[in-house]
């Protein structure tokens, strides 16, 4: 007979696989100052001072960066908010980075 | 309570560039700064997360341009609380984003983000325009480092 052996999954990944996950997206500007972009990321998502700048760097140099993965809902509100803070954000689609 | 702020300014130098920028201000309050991407944004959502925008946008104008009113014109200060400030911050940045988009066409992305804009090969309107973005920049610089002291310049 054969036996199924089923691989444990983690807690995480059936999470964020049930709730189908959304990044957002901070792209590029070239108006936006680096201590503006610190400063937003620090208040809309909390981060510290090494996070916020990390990413505000990968923005600055490769032109994107993930700020944030989870469900739609919060997801969508983040945009929103960094949209507010006037900083091209955007959502997107897909698997967790 | 929230902290008040209070910020003098050159008022000789500055009174022009907000005679400058309060038309800029005051128009469009009804428009987006920028386009924004609505990709993956719920179509039932969407009307409404462009109205919310618009309406935080115009909200942050106002406040802006209320703040040069007669005692700025008297003594060159502008007066607001921490979380007023954030609004000054947003407005700023709009404001900005106008400037990028409107008077300052001639100066390419390149140059503006690594900061080497010849301001004497500028054209007279573009000059301006120039002056009033740095001085808006200057005016966010400052407000990050009062708001948050651990943020630096990178």
């Amino acid at each position: 007979m054969a036996q199924t052996n089923t691989r444990p999954e983690t807690e995480t990944d059936v999470a964020l696989a049930l709730a189908d996950p959304w990044h957002v997206v901070v792209l590029n500007d070239p108006v936006n100052l680096m201590s503006y972009v610190v400063f937003v990321f620090k208040r809309v998502f909390g981060y510290d001072d090494n996070r916020a700048r990390r990413h505000m760097l990968e923005v600055h140099e490769r032109g994107r960066s993930v700020l944030w993965t989870g469900n739609r809902e919060k997801a969508e509100a983040y945009v929103h908010t960094l949209q507010q803070w006037q900083l091209t954000a955007v959502l997107e689609h897909g698997e967790a980075h | 309570m929230a902290k008040r702020i209070e910020i003098r300014l050159a008022l000789p130098v500055v009174g022009p560039l907000i005679d400058r920028l309060r038309p800029l201000a005051e128009a469009d309050r009804d428009k987006l700064a920028v386009p924004v991407d609505l990709r993956g944004v719920e179509e039932d959502l969407q009307a409404h997360w462009c109205d919310d925008l618009v309406a935080t946008l115009g909200s942050d104008l106002a406040f802006f341009a209320g703040l040069f009113g007669e005692k700025f014109r008297a003594t060159g200060t502008i007066e607001f609380d921490e979380r007023e400030a954030l609004a000054v911050l947003r407005a700023c940045s709009i404001l900005r984003l106008r400037l990028r988009a409107g008077e300052l066409q001639e100066v390419t992305d390149e140059q503006l983000e690594e900061g080497e804009v010849d301001f004497f090969r500028l054209s007279e309107k573009a000059r301006g325009a120039f002056t009033c973005y740095l001085f808006l920049a200057s005016l966010q610089e400052n407000l990050v480092r009062h708001l948050d002291p651990g943020i630096g310049e990178g």
